[in-house]
């Protein structure tokens, strides 16, 4: 305690040392929680565009649709039996909903375009994939109904308004030729341009009438309770044939996001260390300084581990004023962005629709994010600083009295 | 030159600090170089794939055919090539031209298809042009009417290998249906994804067919000679062509694709930024030491006759000095990782797999150094240690000779 004190009153023997010192831990601190919360920003604003379009918390598909995923093989498809539905864990299940994905060539005349189209159930999906909300001209369609909405791209990129004829012309599950015309009921804008330039939806049973998968779809996407489970609840499904159960933590994206995270961690490394280089020379200069206090100190009887000590203490007050300024400042910065928003629409809108990020990014800092940053600021600078301090080891008292 | 003279020796006394702290600012600015070169690989790789696979130097269209990336009317396209082809052979500075056919289309191997981008391709002349006969790994380019070239990664998906049969379907410009069977000649590695993974080769005289164009093409390729010299070609060749017909460059059609480049740049101009900031914090702890730790030397300074600006010129050439250690330092640990990028560089294949990254490479990215930026590096370095340096010195100035003499 009385080191403690000691070490107190040096702090402010030099504040604004000390304060220089800390800003530079501080600053380091700030933008390890502003890039952490943005990364987990990142990964929040994907995952949700992954689960609401694409996967679900859990989808459920072949094996070999899984294996041939890229060509869309629509022969690989699963019944919709009362068997298969209850086959599912109903106790974590709080939304299952069957889809079918087709690749088609879009346009009239000379014109093709290629498109994804989506047969899924409207009013089910009202709540996972959200449409509704997304409209940006005309009505969500209702099942029964020969109707399509369109990404808002695709829909100029075919010269189509709402209320126009989108004919729509592929092949069944058993390969044969087919084509049905819709009504384009409205356009949408996720703001994901690869998605908005090429994705449409039909309701789910006009498109099992048309592609000949009565009772069956491709995929089926299921949304849990509790999302935190989903890799948990897909282990424990158990279905009797080849499917594959895929949560949406396995998807590629998100493992893409998460591999970044870790390159940037040597990032935040880097960056916490150079800042500590600050403190590191302020302890060189405080050892140098204190010479012949420390030789006084030591020749009053104190050891040198009281004095590493000292030093040690010194070196964490200045530490965690700086870790704490910067966690202060960071977690404004990122509260702030939380509810304000980074506009990236516009890398978001030439994204491709494998990589669904935009079009604005929530910061998604959490209280982890800013204490892990304040102990790990903490803790580099104790470490950092532990080299300068330790040359006060070799101070000879007798020596360090006779300096001036 | 005595000043300088003074700052340097003034360094050198407690070498260990200027090391540290002159190693904070290297750390930042060879983060900085390491980036720069990181972006400048990537760039270069995609350029080099849309020249030498996609869209060669220049490309001529006819009027109001080219709207957006990946879209491949027919209803406006080049009726009559061989005026282009004329007009323009003779204007100097164009090693060469040759037409292609692009369009939308589908393959299919019996079981699964699968829409791709149809290119018919002068068999000649598309060699002497472009790479992609130089990237035929299996089997061997094309040769007769009926063969087709697809990329390795497009004959995976689709379980096909050289002498396999695939059908290719595609409107024509009459919004007909039509279609062909075709042999895999040969398997395609280019590193360009659309190539490998979506797209068919075949000759032009196929594709015309394919689409009942009769003679026409999409659009004219042209090659030139100087690569930096582009836009007074492009004036040339449309002045000569006439006003039916348009000139794009490489740049003006992937526009999108550097300006997401320049997003990134600035992203990572940003993080190395904010570690020189850091490392500038400890320049001004350091000269704050320094001013303090000499009170009485500069109140001496002051007395025999130091003018401030003097003084002040002594501290800036001081922290000018560090600077200059740290950005040497830092442009030298930043020229090793590069060189290393450029000789080794990263694998980032295993990550991206099957996603559809927009850009035009393939995930082993090699470095590209870029000298003049690391120049600028290095100066950008000693300028903010100077910069920086001018707060902790204001004190210095507003020292009286008699106080600080008795300053102990």
């Amino acid at each position: 305690m009385k080191l403690f004190n000691l070490a107190y009153r040096n702090f402010f023997r030099n504040t604004r040392r000390s304060i220089i010192s800390g800003i530079s831990v501080a600053l380091a601190i700030t933008a390890i929680i502003f890039a952490r919360s943005y990364i987990a920003g990142i990964l929040e604003n994907m995952s949700g565009n992954v689960i609401k379009l694409i996967s679900g918390h859990i989808t459920i598909t072949t094996k070999e649709y899984e294996r041939r995923e890229r060509l869309i093989p629509l022969s690989e498809s699963i019944e919709l039996s009362d068997e298969f539905y209850g086959s599912l864990p109903q106790d974590d299940i709080g939304l299952v909903s069957p889809r079918i994905k087709f690749g088609v060539l879009l346009g009239e005349d000379e014109l093709s375009i290629p498109a994804l189209g989506y047969a899924l159930d409207p009013e089910k999906e009202r709540n996972i994939a959200g449409l509704q909300k997304r409209l940006v001209d005309g009505d969500y369609i209702k099942s029964g109904e020969r109707a399509a909405i369109l990404g808002e791209g695709l829909a100029e990129r075919l010269n189509m308004t709402v209320g126009d004829t989108l004919t729509v012309i592929t092949r069944t599950a058993y390969d044969s030729p087919t084509g049905m015309n819709f009504v384009v009921k409205g356009t949408f804008r996720t703001g994901i341009g690869g998605m908005d330039r090429s994705i449409f939806y039909i309701p789910l049973d006009i498109g099992q009438t048309m592609l000949d998968l009565e009772g069956r779809a491709t995929e089926i996407v299921i949304l849990l309770k509790d999302p935190d489970k989903a890799v948990q609840v897909a282990r424990a499904i158990e279905l009797d044939g080849d499917y594959s159960i895929v949560p949406f933590q396995f998807h590629t994206v998100l493992r893409y996001v998460n591999m970044a995270e870790a390159i940037y961690s040597v990032f935040y490394l880097v960056v916490l260390l150079v800042a500590c280089s600050a403190i590191a020379n302020t302890m060189l200069m405080i050892v140098f300084e204190r010479t012949k206090e420390i030789g006084m100190m030591k020749a009053l009887g104190l050891n040198n581990l009281s004095i590493v000590g000292l030093l040690v203490i010194e070196a964490g007050l200045i530490g965690t004023v700086g870790s704490f300024l910067g966690s202060i400042m960071g977690t404004v910065l990122s509260y702030w962005l939380k509810y304000k928003g980074i506009d990236i629409s516009m890398v978001s809108s030439t994204a491709s629709a494998d990589m669904p990020f935009g079009p604005i990014i929530y910061l998604a800092p959490t209280p982890l994010i800013v204490a892990t940053a304040f102990i790990m600021g903490l803790l580099v600078t104790i470490i950092i600083a532990l080299l300068p301090i330790s040359r006060a080891i070799r101070i000879n008292p007798a020596k360090a009295l006779k300096t001036i | 030159m005595k000043l300088l003279n003074i700052a340097w020796r003034n360094v050198f006394r407690h070498t260990r600090r200027t090391i540290i702290t002159a190693a904070a600012i290297s750390v930042g600015l060879s983060s900085m170089i390491f980036m720069n070169t990181m972006m400048n690989g990537a760039d270069k790789m995609a350029s080099r794939n849309i020249i030498d696979f996609e869209t060669s130097h220049l490309e001529v269209f006819a009027k109001d055919y080219y709207r957006e990336e990946g879209v491949f009317p027919l209803d406006t396209i080049i009726e009559n090539p061989r005026y282009i082809a004329d007009g323009i052979k003779d204007i100097p500075g164009i090693k060469g031209i040759t037409p292609r056919v692009k369009f939308q289309a589908s393959i299919s191997n019996g079981i699964d298809e699968l829409p791709v981008l149809g290119m018919g391709i002068d068999i000649e002349n598309d060699r002497r042009i472009f790479e992609t006969g130089n990237s035929v790994v299996a089997g061997r380019y094309l040769q007769n009417s009926g063969d087709v070239l697809i990329g390795t990664d497009l004959a995976n998906d689709m379980s096909l290998e050289v002498g396999s049969y695939i059908t290719i379907i595609t409107k024509d410009r009459n919004g007909t249906y039509n279609a062909f069977d075709l042999e895999v000649a040969g398997l395609l590695n280019t590193g360009h994804p659309l190539f490998d993974r979506n797209m068919a080769v075949i000759p032009i005289a196929q594709a015309q067919e394919l689409l009942a164009i009769e003679e026409g093409v999409t659009e004219m390729c042209i090659r030139a000679i100087d690569e930096e010299t582009l836009g007074p070609l492009k004036e040339k060749v449309s002045e000569e062509i006439g006003a039916q017909y348009e000139v794009f460059t490489w740049k003006e059609m992937n526009a999108a694709i550097f300006e997401i480049s320049g997003f990134k740049r600035a992203g990572q101009f940003m993080i190395g930024l904010v570690v020189v900031i850091i490392a500038a914090v400890g320049i001004i702890n350091t000269m704050l030491m320094a001013v303090m730790e000499r009170i009485p030397e500069i109140g001496t300074l002051k007395a025999m006759g130091f003018t401030n600006s003097r003084i002040v010129r002594m501290f800036i050439y001081e922290g000018g000095i560090i600077g200059a250690f740290g950005s040497a330092l830092g442009c030298l640990i930043g020229l090793l990782i590069s060189i290393y990028l450029v000789h080794v560089g990263l694998d980032f294949s295993g990550l991206f797999e099957n996603v559809d990254i927009v850009y035009p490479m393939k995930f082993i990215i090699k470095g590209e150094i870029d000298y003049v930026n690391m120049l600028y590096v290095f100066l950008f370095g000693i300028l903010v240690s100077v910069i920086v340096t001018l707060w902790p010195v204001r004190k210095a100035t507003k020292l009286e000779p008699v106080d600080a003499l008795r300053h102990v």
